[in-house]
């Protein structure tokens, strides 16, 4: 699989500047709005991560890498915490490398929903490992009720990735780049 | 595009669904879910006692200011029932069942902490 140069046109930077700052504003409201009905902590619905699966699928997962990174380092300095930090990163990159994968080996086999299901059961996979070596191990005894979480938060966003998906065909700036940045959405060439 | 009829996404919710639920079921079975069994310790003048918090019994203390302080433990808590301090503060405390949770008779000199078990992994993920 050959590794995708990132396009630098002035056009490309235009929309993945448009997209870091959805992510953000998205994980300033995450931070910001506590969902004070429903009593888990650490549950976040997980638009941030919306707008990353968006990336990969409309620019690529290399791009969507790129504005995950920054997404992290940029919240945690603006609104987040050191140990949030390492949280974060750990959550960001476990939920890119699975919807890398899953993107890249069996795109045509499944749909946003599962895309986004995917990469949140990930994302917090990742964030409890962090919270297992940076805190303690017994963080683990939240597991299952994060993965009951991350399937209802991942079909919601991934409900929200597949009329997104949809309607962005018909907005030119988000429209799919061409490739080689990045594969066909429908027909999975990959 | 329609989000729906893809196999995969059958696959990886069963996959994260059993994950949960097995992650959920293990424990109880191997038994490791608590680890540590909690205990109940209770704390005056010097003495230290230590009671499982899982084994129902009354304990009943006297310190050495003259205080009577009867300790319940009972369907995995513990209260305090009765005390011969003034204010009743310990037995208005009512019953304590989490680790790191404490019920503190200050005029007779009476801790009593529940300890062991996992820490609570609340207020750690954000």
């Amino acid at each position: 699989m050959p590794m995708p140069s990132l396009d630098r046109s002035p056009r490309f930077t235009a929309r993945c500047g448009l997209l870091l700052c959805l992510a953000l504003i998205f994980s300033y409201l995450e931070v910001r709005l506590p969902l004070v009905f429903i009593p888990i902590p650490g549950f976040k619905p997980g638009f941030a991560n919306l707008v990353i699966a968006f990336t990969a699928y409309t620019c690529g997962c290399p791009t969507a890498a790129v504005i995950s990174i920054l997404r992290v380092l940029i919240s945690s300095l603006l609104f987040g915490s050191v140990t949030g930090f390492w949280f974060s990163i750990a959550g960001a990159g476990a939920s890119l490398l699975i919807m890398t994968v899953l993107l890249h080996t069996v795109r045509r086999y499944v749909s946003p929903l599962g895309i986004c299901v995917a990469s949140a059961a990930a994302h917090n996979i990742g964030q409890l490992t962090a919270a297992s070596v940076l805190l303690s191990p017994a963080v683990f005894s939240y597991f299952p009720v994060l993965m009951a979480a991350s399937l209802f938060t991942g079909t919601l966003t991934g409900f929200l990735l597949g009329r997104l998906l949809h309607s962005a065909e018909r907005i030119p700036l988000l429209r799919r780049i061409s490739p080689p940045d990045c594969p066909p959405t429908k027909k999975g060439s990959q | 595009m329609k989000p729906m009829r893809h196999p995969g996404d059958a696959v990886i919710y069963g996959i994260v669904l059993m994950a949960a639920i097995l992650a959920f079921v293990c424990p109880h079975l191997t038994g490791r879910a608590g680890d540590m069994p909690r205990t109940v310790v209770i704390t005056y003048d010097d003495t230290r006692l230590t009671f499982p918090l899982e084994e129902d019994c009354t304990v009943p203390v006297t310190t050495a200011s003259g205080h009577t302080v009867m300790i319940r433990i009972a369907d995995g808590h513990a209260a305090v029932t009765e005390s011969t301090c003034p204010d009743g503060v310990c037995i208005r405390t009512g019953v304590i069942e989490r680790t790191g949770t404490a019920i503190a008779c200050v005029p007779a000199g009476v801790l009593i902490e529940i300890e062991g078990g996992v820490t609570d992994a609340d207020a750690i993920l954000g």
